[in-house]
């Protein structure tokens, strides 16, 4: 078995199970905290044989909007963790004041770390785009407050842009570009 | 395990690799599909509560049924059969929306909404029998929750307890005779021993027989 794969096995458990337990965390805190009526089903009619519901539209979209946003924020804090770290460690070999700034900060492990790679920032960056569709579909079907919606989305955007500018540091520093040398 | 035995286990671990290497990709596959599925599935819908916990109505649509659901607080009285039923109602702190439904002439589908409770016995008054033939008849009682988890179902009547579902899901059904004349009330109670945290419906079908 390739090293690739098995690191990316390895590294989504993590992500994977957050994604599904902060969801079920958040509808338990929306019911809890709202105190919400909430109803169990097992109708076998789809793939899934369990459902949740509630009695009326207004307790499930609060309730939805409150997981939706419990998931997306934890999903959200991890995967910015992971990316900047990885952006930071990628322009620190070329900028001498990012390491100055990670040793005042004491966090220099940032960059010395062996587990500062790119595909732990990839895998929590591909879990958190799912968990943003899934809340932007949300949104647009008027399931989920939009202002949950617009903010995953912006969120994304922001970690996707400091992935890849991460990943061009890093090739830049395997395939120089022609004209630095010129 | 000496030198060779290594580059042997070696050799054989790099032959045999490649074969597991789709099944590998299979599992990142589904290690990345589990949790969308999963969080798609755990969003909430609106649904009435008449929801069967198989899945499979309870109810026959292709037969008639005559739906005469009652508020039970009503003072209406019901006569069929030589049995009299009368809903007794009243308010009940985890006992609410009971409702009576005749199903046909000798069968009746009882239902109530169990709130969220914490855990113990409560009960509550819910029918006045009363034989008014001069023959024994039976009642049969049978029902259970929506969720059949925790809660144990108790029909209790001439302070006798009738189980009709245990806490681990398992449904009886019951014959209570009733002597010519005889008058008595249900209650019905339910007991949770741990907390439960969610509401859940209580069906219970009572079924008039002419006692053996």
């Amino acid at each position: 078995m390739s090293q690739l794969i098995r690191r990316l096995i390895k590294t989504a458990i993590f992500p994977a199970a957050l994604m599904i337990v902060s969801k079920v965390a958040g509808l338990i805190l929306a019911v809890s905290i709202l105190n919400l009526n909430v109803y169990f089903a097992n109708d076998i009619n789809g793939i899934f044989s369990f459902q949740i519901y509630f009695l009326n539209e207004g307790e499930t979209f609060i309730a939805n909007s409150f997981s939706n946003a419990f998931m997306i924020l934890v999903m959200a804090v991890f995967t910015m963790y992971f990316v900047i770290r990885y952006y930071v460690s990628s322009t620190a070999g070329k900028n001498p004041r990012t390491i100055v700034k990670l040793v005042k900060l004491n966090l220099l492990s940032w960059v010395t770390s062996k587990s500062n790679g790119f595909i732990r920032a990839f895998v929590w960056t591909i879990f958190f785009l799912a968990s943003s569709l899934i809340v932007i579909a949300s949104s647009l079907n008027t399931a989920t407050f939009a202002i949950i919606g617009i903010a995953s989305f912006l969120v994304l955007v922001v970690n996707v842009w400091l992935l890849i500018r991460g990943f061009e540091i890093d090739s830049e520093s395997i395939y120089p570009k022609e004209n630095i040398y010129a | 395990m000496g030198i060779n035995e290594k580059r042997n286990v070696k050799k054989v671990s790099k032959t045999v690799a490649p074969f597991f290497e789709p099944f590998a990709v299979v599992i990142l596959l589904i290690i990345f599909s589990i949790p969308i599925a999963a969080v798609i599935n755990l969003s909430p819908e609106t649904r009435n509560q008449d929801t069967n916990v198989l899945g499979v109505t309870s109810e026959n649509k292709q037969a008639p049924i005559i739906d005469d659901s009652t508020d039970i607080t009503s003072e209406q009285a019901r006569l069929y059969e030589g049995i009299k039923l009368t809903a007794i109602g009243g308010t009940h702190r985890y006992i609410t929306s009971e409702k009576i439904q005749e199903m046909d002439t000798q069968t009746y589908k009882y239902s109530a909404m169990l709130l969220k409770h914490d855990s113990s016995r409560y009960s509550k008054p819910i029918l006045d029998i009363e034989n008014l033939s001069d023959t024994p008849r039976t009642l049969q009682f049978s029902g259970t929750t929506e969720t059949t988890g925790n809660t144990k179902l108790i029909v209790r009547v001439n302070n006798i307890d009738y189980v009709l579902q245990e806490s681990d899901g398992t449904i009886f059904t019951h014959n209570i005779l009733l002597e010519a004349n005889q008058m008595t009330t249900a209650f019905l109670a339910f007991q949770s021993d741990t907390d439960v945290q969610y509401n859940e419906s209580v069906t219970i079908a009572i079924i008039e027989q002419i006692a053996e």
